[in-house]
């Protein structure tokens, strides 16, 4: 069980807080909501073909940035739903209940695991540099998103830590929830006495945001890809 | 004169105070405040940086700043004369990388960026490099960096040394000489006088929340209590490790063909420079990390205890701590009671007790799970002599009764308290 929980946990932090401001975070937030929008309009295409053009896209994008360690845990995190999906499906048909064929649970896997990556991979080029501009611009506390980026990984690690320390106690992972809470209130309570004029302050000026022009290009290319394979398919 | 506080009494109601102290720093001044764990060190800190309001506390008396009462400037303002360098660095950064962190700081304090500081504290290059990643002695000089860039004129900082290796101890005493000749005043709390002797420095000795010394700091001098333990090795091997490789995702190694062997019944410190990969070893020895390659074979049970023993327990009390891991077995309870000495703190709330009160619990508690070898991670950082002996005085206990114990630390003391270093130098 522990080692489930820390693959899952691995998992997460592999797709959400490995890499810091680069890559596909620096293309133009209008190019990667383009790229989102032709996924998903591939995605209403029919059968295999054009979710599993999705997926070969998402996943060499994914191996240009944040790379192989991306593809590896964003594959496999993608693959809990599809699986489940998918098999309840099936066996629900198996059963005699209402659900779907070999060949129909096939495209819910596939057509899930399109979706779910095509998310996780979207999500992983948010910019929480830009997102806290868009905060300031808007009159809401810009911190929030650089806080929120910086704290999960350190409360996922102390949930770790907690549970395999619980194993070696000999207890089950879920009695470990408890000393994790009580360590990230301690961290919460610290953060805010040693950043209280961080708070409390207002940044003269949005953060510096550098912008790649690669990135951008080549999500514009994959996106054209993307709208083309669409149409392929009608 | 940049700084001068009159304190009649600050405190928490109904619970510590400080009283009478009054400070005053001028221009290219150092001031070492010193006392053991409790003597008030924390609380005096607060209520010069106007944080004690924030934790619950209270000030009576008036702390002025270049003049100007810290209660009158405004947050961005007050955090552009005076910056404040906690013990634990980490707890100072909001930043997701190391170039929204800094900008971030100075866009608050000074209305601009300016990255160029980055680079004389070494960080140049790091400014997409995500926080998290960061060194304790990194994180350290990040806040250093904004510290300079704001041009705050007082910098508080809470044992600086703690965390940080040889290397950065040096860079840090680098940065304090740069300080004092720009005419920049310094507030240091250190348990230990002798680091800052060099500078010269005004020493504050604050004990139950009073000073008992203030003068130079050539003209006090303090007891250190032994600090050494007596291993009873049995020639027989507990841990063996073999060309043991690990690297977290997204880093380069951290461990590259380490092996060692460690006999039981004895301390050994694995010693390291930040970042070496101390406590990553000590991790795979205890089985919560998988090495990349190479193997681990242990006799008996381990356990680990964390740097920050809160995520090591539980129960939410001392007491129901120890009679959970006693397994409700009174009389093996009191025992461990007994020679741990923790009497005094049975019924305290886990969260209000002090660093080194934790890590006695948490030997006391691993001993009762009558645990082989024990991994104790940093066991004595940013305790005063006196806890270090009283920490050492619990794994004495250990060793007393044939367990293995293995610290990762670079706290010189605990390296002199033991006669089996395991050094590594550039990754272990």
């Amino acid at each position: 069980m522990t080692s489930v929980v820390g693959a899952l946990v691995g998992f997460i932090y592999r797709v959400f807080f490995l890499k810091g401001e680069e890559g596909f975070r620096l293309a133009s937030p209008w190019v990667k909501l383009l790229f989102l929008a032709s996924s998903l309009y591939l995605l209403t295409r029919q059968g295999f073909q054009p979710a599993l053009a999705n997926i070969a896209t998402v996943l060499a994008l994914s191996l240009m940035w944040p790379g192989f360690e991306w593809f590896t845990s964003g594959f496999l995190i993608s693959l809990i739903p599809a699986f489940w999906f998918s098999a309840t499906a099936y066996v629900s048909w198996l059963l005699g209940l209402p659900g779907v064929s070999f060949t129909g649970a096939l495209n819910i896997l596939v057509r899930t695991l399109s979706i779910s990556l095509t998310i996780l991979f979207s999500a992983s080029t948010i910019s929480p540099v830009r997102l806290s501009n868009i905060l300031l611009r808007i009159g809401a506390p810009s911190y929030y998103p650089l806080l929120v980026w910086r704290t999960m990984p350190y409360g996922m690690r102390v949930l770790l830590d907690s549970v395999q320390i619980g194993v070696m106690k000999g207890e089950k992972p879920h009695k470990r929830l408890a000393p994790a809470v009580a360590i990230m209130l301690e961290y919460g309570r610290y953060v805010e006495e040693y950043n209280w004029f961080k708070f409390e302050g207002k940044p003269a000026a949005p953060l510096p945001s550098r912008g790649s022009v690669k990135h951008t290009l080549i999500l514009a290319v994959a996106s054209a890809l993307e709208i083309a394979l669409g149409a392929l398919f009608l | 004169m940049l700084l001068e506080a009159s304190i009649e009494e600050a405190g928490y109601p109904g619970g510590f105070k400080v009283r009478n102290i009054h400070l005053e720093l001028d221009e290219g001044e150092v001031l070492l405040i010193t006392g053991r764990s409790g003597s008030g060190k924390t609380t005096l800190i607060r209520a010069i940086t106007n944080t004690i309001g924030i934790q619950g506390g209270f000030l009576h008396g008036e702390v002025y700043v270049k003049g100007r009462s810290i209660r009158e400037y405004k947050p961005g303002e007050l955090a552009k004369r005076l910056a404040y360098i906690p013990q634990e660095p980490w707890y100072g950064i909001i930043g997701y990388t190391v170039g929204s962190e800094f900008c971030y700081t100075q866009l608050v304090t000074s209305g601009v960026c300016d990255m160029r500081v980055l680079a004389e504290a070494g960080l140049n290059g790091r400014e997409d490099f995500i926080t998290y990643g960061l060194s304790a002695g990194q994180t350290q000089l990040l806040l250093w960096a904004e510290a300079m860039a704001a041009g705050a004129e007082v910098i508080v900082m809470d044992e600086p040394f703690v965390y940080l290796d040889e290397e950065n101890r040096g860079r840090l005493l680098g940065f304090v000489g740069r300080m004092i000749r720009e005419g920049r005043g310094l507030i240091i709390v250190d348990h230990n006088p002798s680091h800052w002797r060099s500078l010269n420095p005004r020493l504050i000795v604050l004990d139950k929340g009073v000073v008992v010394y203030d003068g130079d700091a050539s003209g006090w001098s303090v007891e250190v209590p032994e600090t050494t333990v007596k291993s009873k090795r049995k020639g027989r091997v507990a841990v063996e490790a073999r060309d043991i490789w690990f690297k977290y995702p997204g880093y380069s190694w951290v461990l590259k063909g380490v092996s060692f062997t460690v006999e039981e019944g004895g301390l050994t410190v694995l010693v390291g420079g930040n970042g070496s990969g101390k406590t990553t070893l000590l991790k795979i020895v205890g089985g919560l990390l998988k090495p990349t390659r190479g193997r681990v074979t242990t006799r008996g049970r381990a356990i680990y205890i964390p740097e920050n023993p809160l995520a090591y327990y539980s129960m939410p009390t001392p007491r129901e701590e120890l009679m959970y891991m006693a397994r409700g077995d009174e009389s093996r309870f009191l025992e461990a009671v007994e020679l741990f000495d923790l009497r005094g703190i049975l019924d305290s709330k886990l969260s209000n007790l002090s660093s080194g009160e934790r890590r006695r619990l948490a030997i006391a508690s691993a001993y009762l799970g009558g645990f082989d070898i024990y991994l104790l991670d940093e066991p004595t950082g940013g305790l005063d002599a006196y806890n270090v002996a009283r920490v050492l005085e619990a794994v004495q206990r250990l060793l007393d009764e044939g367990k293995t114990v293995i610290a990762a630390s670079h706290d010189s003391r605990l390296k002199g308290a033991t006669d089996r270093i395991f050094l590594g130098g550039g990754g272990l």
